[in-house]
């Protein structure tokens, strides 16, 4: 592998920009929710605060419904529920995928190793919108059950990327020095292993917020995610469907939030992963 | 002391696991060992997370308004009395021989519904992969013939948008473009293969194409590396030197040489595609699997649910053991970007 500097140069720029960009969408997204908390331009819920399907405007930025709710505030309003979405999914997901990869990682070739694979296997084969479904079908729907579903399908990825790293980064040097030193698995695993897992976790974790995304907006598009009255982007979607022939910015404003968003995490993701791969070298 | 046994211990284990395995992956009969003990579990989890977690089936089926003897009734009458252990001994012995037991709600038999929502189904996400992959390598030999120009990084970007846009609202907006604004093509429904194949594809159309667009970014995005790493070839800077041009070259070497890991790479895709179809589905209104399941969670159905989820859970678990073995084609580079 040569790369010229100039190329390097170039590539760094490149990974640069995403990160650049990805923070922001992702910063905008946050913060507006969390706006949605305290503040809205009108309440999200309240109906006819303005004309049904009013175009755009000063004072409804992205027009109204046809109930004559304001888009902008639903929009803001419908990002609540998919930050939620995401932290919860990610608690669920994270630690769970971390600790199996490297526990079978460290357990390589033992009957832990094979009972971890074959769990991980197994959930593996569950895509995260249909586990979504069946639990929602058996619990009822609610943004709960959706995120932790999300988490629960997303468990098996994390851990199948941390075994592998975690089986390359055993293999060096400073682990068998500290294991020369005595130190014990599970002290290696936090004070030596964690932080060189640091990055492909962040990884992982992008990659499962914009599966968090994408797959609770499917299903409140389905009407199994969160339940009504609270507004979702998928919702937002599913409604608009009706009237795209009449008034299309309906079903491309809470579109544009969910691809953005997606968007946001996905350049996330490929910041870390490319970062990983540069230090590999 | 301690210690020196313990490094002796894992040095021993490290020399000997390389050759074994790699024994491993090669036997036929661990694989299927393999897919079967997967395929065992999926059904366990499967069948639990609808018959043990709260309440009965009946009580899911009549709401928690019912009272116990109405339930305990339905239970009966549904052979949801019997030990559990009974009832996932029928269940799994049904799904083998293709019985997919009885409906819930109506009664009646769920296989031929299953069988007619294939018929839907398969060809919405055969269609899908294939206009991906249609569209996926022209594009990304593009990136590779542009590469460090502005248009190769318009491409990426595109791409990468591509990626991020659910298959659903894809498939929204060209509702919109070819139904609402020209009316070329149904916006939703199905016409019957029986009734007019013509018919049945014009009502495919849209909705594969949703699927096609999102899969031929993912494929795209791979398959750049893919022909990279082809081009780089010595075969083909000899072929190069016979005075090839670099087109000729990729049709005649480079692609016979990506289709195996390429093969992976759509593997991979497999779950994605399923998933996707099922929302897709609903959007075009096509009554394809996608629907039934949904039809089915909206009627308590949950024998359905049960069966269709494990329907597409063997299909998915087969599809990454099968891509697990064939990593092997898989330069290493490639490996660590798609794990």
């Amino acid at each position: 592998m040569t790369t010229s500097s100039d190329l390097q140069v170039a590539k760094r720029s490149t990974a640069d920009v995403r990160l650049v960009i990805g923070l922001t969408i992702v910063f905008c997204v946050i913060s507006i929710s969390l706006l949605a908390l305290i503040w809205t331009p009108y309440p999200a819920l309240k109906v006819s605060v303005g004309p049904s399907l009013a175009p755009i405007s000063l004072s409804h930025p992205f027009g109204t419904d046809v109930y004559g709710r304001d888009v902008l505030s639903r929009v803001m309003a419908g990002g609540l529920p998919v930050i939620e979405s995401c932290v919860l999914a990610l608690v669920v997901s994270v630690p769970f995928g971390v600790f199996l990869g490297t526990l079978s990682a460290w357990m390589k070739d033992t009957v832990v190793d094979f009972a971890v694979s074959l769990v991980i296997d197994t959930l593996y084969g569950f895509p995260a919108l249909l586990l979504a479904i069946t639990l929602v079908t058996v619990l009822g729907a609610s943004t709960f059950v959706a995120a932790i579903s999300v988490g629960i399908a997303f468990i098996p990825s994390v851990a199948r990327v941390i075994r592998i790293r975690t089986r390359a980064i055993i293999g060096r040097g400073f682990i068998t020095l500290a294991r020369t030193y005595g130190y014990s698995r599970r002290s290696i695993t936090l004070g030596h292993l964690l932080p060189n897992l640091i990055g492909t976790i962040v990884n992982q974790a992008m990659l499962g917020a914009s599966l968090t995304v994408l797959a609770t907006a499917a299903l409140s598009y389905l009407g199994l995610g969160t339940p009504p009255p609270t507004p979702t982007w998928g919702e937002m979607i599913q409604e608009a469907q009706g009237y795209v022939n009449v008034d299309p910015k309906l079903l491309i404003v809470p579109a544009v939030f969910v691809a953005a968003t997606i968007f946001g995490f996905n350049l996330l993701a490929d910041h870390f992963s490319s970062k990983q791969k540069r230090a590999r070298r | 002391m301690a210690i020196v046994r313990h490094l002796a211990k894992d040095s021993a284990k490290f020399s000997k696991t390389a050759p074994i395995r790699k024994r491993a992956s090669r036997s036929l009969t661990k694989v299927v060992l393999r897919l079967v003990a997967t395929l065992f579990l999926a059904s366990l989890v499967d069948f639990l997370v609808i018959n043990v977690l709260p309440g009965s089936p009946g009580q899911v089926i009549l709401g928690t308004q019912a009272t116990p003897q109405r339930v305990a009734e339905l239970n009966k009458k549904l052979g949801l009395d019997a030990p559990l252990f009974h009832q996932y001994i029928t269940w799994v012995t049904g799904l083998l021989t293709l019985n997919f037991g009885r409906s819930y709600s109506s009664g009646a038999r769920v296989a031929p519904d299953i069988r007619q929502a294939l018929q839907i189904t398969l060809p919405l996400i055969v269609g899908g992969l294939v206009l991906g992959i249609a569209m996926a390598l022209p594009l990304a030999f593009l990136i590779y013939r542009t590469s460090k120009t502005r248009i190769s990084i318009g491409i990426t970007l595109f791409l990468d948008a591509g990626v991020s846009t659910p298959s659903f609202i894809i498939g929204l907006v060209l509702t919109y473009i070819f139904a609402v604004r020209y009316t070329l093509l149904p916006a939703s429904g199905f016409t019957f293969w029986s009734t007019s194949i013509s018919g049945a594809i014009k009502s495919l159309i849209m909705p594969a194409l949703s699927l096609g667009l999102v899969e031929a970014a993912i494929i795209s995005r791979y398959a750049k590396h893919l022909i990279e790493e082809v081009m780089n070839t010595p075969y083909v800077d000899a072929a190069r030197l016979r005075g090839r041009r670099d087109t000729w070259i990729f049709l005649h070497h480079g692609l016979r040489n990506i289709t195996a890991p390429l093969l992976t790479v759509i593997g991979l895709e497999a779950s994605g595609l399923l998933v996707g179809a099922v929302v897709v589905e609903n959007v075009f209104g096509l009554p394809g699997l996608g629907t039934l399941l949904l039809n089915a969670v909206e009627n308590r159905d949950l024998i359905l649910v049960q069966d269709i989820v494990m329907l597409a859970v063997t299909v998915v678990t087969t599809i990454n053991l099968l891509v697990d073995l064939s990593y092997r084609h898989i330069q290493p580079q490639l490996r660590q970007e798609i794990l």
